[in-house]
C-alpha cells in the first residue's frame, strides 16, 4: 500500500495532532500481533530520533495503525476534519 | 527532587520501550520495570531501555532473591551496566507473596535473605570475589569472568518497620511502597532510625515513595483508571494499615474474595473513594501537585509514578512533565 500520497495530504499544522492520534491507536491496541517486529523497531527509531512528525515517521505510524485498527484509523482522520485524507486512504486501500 | 516512573511489562516490548523513551524526553530521572514471571522478562525489557535511551537511570523495580538467585541478578544488572554505564540501579525486595505462592516458594527469613542478597549483588557487581557462609546463601569463591564498569546502586523495596530500617542501613536507596503521606511519614521515621543505627548520612540515601498514580484531565477518568490497582492493593493490605486509614477490613475481604473468584466487576465495585485516597495519588494535575507536595514534606527525595499512571499513559506522561514537574525543584 502506497501511503506516501496519503501522508502528503496532511497539512503541516496538523502533523503533530495526527501523529498523536495514531500513536494512541497503536499504543492502546491489543492487536500487537498485527505489527511486525521490524515496523515496531522502525517506529521506536523514529521516536528516538524525533522523527514521528515527519512524513516518513507518519507513514510508519499509519501503516502500523492500519494493520492494528483499520476502522479507528479511518475515524481518526474524520475526527480531525481531514476528509480528503480519509478518502485518499480509502482509495489506496481499495486499490490494493 | 527526583521523579521515577514504573512500567509493568505486560504489554508488547516496544510499548514499554516507547514509554521509557518518552519518560526520558520529558525529564523523568528513573525508569523502574517490575519483575513478575508472568509478564515479559524484566531484563529483556531493560536491555531495550538501555539501548534506546541515553541519560535516564533504570533498573528492576523490584526483583526478589527468592525467585532469582542474587548472583543472576548481579550478572544481569552488571551486563546492563556495560550497555549503559552508570545508569543502572537494582531494586530488590522480598517479593510478592501471591506470585511466590503460585510457585510454592516460601518467603522465609526476609530480612536475612535481603541482607545477604544485597551483599552478593553489591560485591559481584563491583567485580569482587565473594565467599559467603550465610544463613540463606552459601557461596564459595564466585566472581565474574568480566569486569563490571561500575558498581550498581541497590534500592530496597520495603513496607514494614524492620525492612525499612534494614533498607536504610544497607541500601543506597529505599523504595517505600506507599502513596499516602501518613504511611510515607511513618516509613521515613523508620528509615531515619535505620540510618542513625548504621551511622550513615541521610543525604547519601535516596528515599523514594513508590506510589500508585493516576493523572488525567478529569477526576472521573483518573479514578476509573486507578480502581483496579487500588482493588489489588486493598485486597493484599494488612488490617493494621486499613485501620490506620479508617477503612473497614470487611470491605477489603469482599474485594479479596471477588478477586479470588475472578469476579472483577464485583471486586472493583467495592472500591471506595476513601480507598483511592488512602492508596493512590489520583486526580487532575492540580490535585496531584497538592498530593505530591504532601509527600515531599515527609522527606522523600524521589516520587515514583507507579501503575496505572493514567487512563492514557502517553498523555499522562506529557501531563506530568508539563503540569506537575514545574511545581517542584527538579
Amino acid at each position: 500500500m502506497n501511503l506516501d500520497e496519503v501522508i502528503h495530504l496532511v497539512p503541516h499544522s496538523l502533523k503533530q495532532a495526527v501523529s498523536g492520534k495514531l500513536l494512541d491507536i497503536i499504543l492502546k491496541s491489543k492487536k500487537t500481533n498485527k505489527i511486525s517486529s521490524s515496523l515496531a523497531k522502525t517506529i521506536l527509531h523514529d521516536w528516538q530520533k524525533d522523527l514521528v512528525n515527519t512524513e516518513d515517521g507518519l507513514k510508519h505510524l499509519l501503516e502500523a495503525a492500519l494493520n492494528m485498527e483499520p476502522e479507528k484509523t479511518m475515524q481518526c482522520f474524520e475526527k480531525l476534519g481531514l476528509t480528503e485524507v480519509n478518502q485518499k486512504l480509502k482509495d489506496v486501500a481499495l486499490g490494493e | 527532587m527526583e521523579f521515577g516512573i514504573e512500567f509493568v511489562p505486560k504489554e508488547a516490548y516496544w510499548k514499554t520501550t516507547f514509554y521509557s523513551m518518552q519518560a526520558e524526553k520529558r525529564g523523568f530521572d528513573y525508569v523502574w520495570i517490575t519483575d513478575h514471571f508472568n509478564n515479559r522478562n524484566v531484563y529483556v525489557s531493560l536491555a531495550l531501555v538501555a539501548a534506546y535511551t541515553n541519560k535516564i537511570k533504570f533498573g528492576p523495580g523490584v526483583t526478589n532473591p527468592y525467585l532469582v538467585h542474587p548472583v543472576i541478578t548481579a550478572q544481569a544488572v552488571s551486563s546492563l551496566n556495560e550497555i549503559a554505564p552508570g545508569r543502572v540501579v537494582c531494586g530488590l525486595g522480598a517479593g510478592d507473596k501471591t506470585t511466590l505462592k503460585m510457585l510454592n516458594i516460601a518467603m522465609s527469613k526476609p530480612l536475612s535473605t535481603i541482607r545477604e542478597a544485597v551483599r552478593i549483588i553489591r560485591e559481584l557487581s563491583s567485580g569482587a570475589k565473594i565467599n559467603l557462609d550465610g544463613a540463606i546463601f552459601k557461596i564459595s569463591g564466585a566472581q565474574f569472568l568480566f569486569k563490571p564498569p561500575t558498581s550498581v546502586p541497590i534500592f530496597i523495596g520495603a513496607q514494614g518497620p524492620k525492612m525499612l530500617a534494614l533498607a536504610a542501613e544497607i541500601g543506597d536507596g529505599v523504595l517505600i511502597n506507599a502513596s499516602h503521606p501518613k504511611d510515607v511519614e511513618r516509613a521515613v521515621k523508620h528509615v531515619k532510625e535505620g540510618v542513625t543505627k548504621a551511622g550513615k548520612n541521610l543525604a547519601d540515601l535516596t528515599i523514594s515513595a513508590y506510589t500508585s498514580f493516576s493523572i488525567a484531565d478529569s477526576l472521573e477518568k483518573a479514578v476509573k483508571a486507578v480502581v483496579p490497582v487500588v482493588a489489588y492493593i486493598v485486597a493484599g493490605c494488612p488490617e493494621t494499615v486499613l485501620e490506620r486509614h479508617g477503612l473497614n477490613p470487611e470491605d477489603a475481604s469482599k474485594i479479596r474474595e471477588a478477586i479470588v473468584q475472578a469476579k472483577w466487576k464485583e471486586a472493583f465495585s467495592h472500591v471506595t473513594n476513601e480507598m483511592i485516597e488512602a492508596f493512590s495519588i489520583c486526580g487532575t494535575p492540580e490535585t496531584v501537585v497538592e498530593k505530591v507536595s504532601h509527600l515531599v514534606k515527609t522527606g522523600v527525595t524521589q516520587v515514583v509514578v507507579g501503575s496505572p499512571i493514567g487512563p492514557n499513559v502517553r498523555k499522562s506522561i506529557d501531563m506530568i512533565a508539563a503540569e506537575v514537574f514545574p511545581h517542584f525543584q527538579h
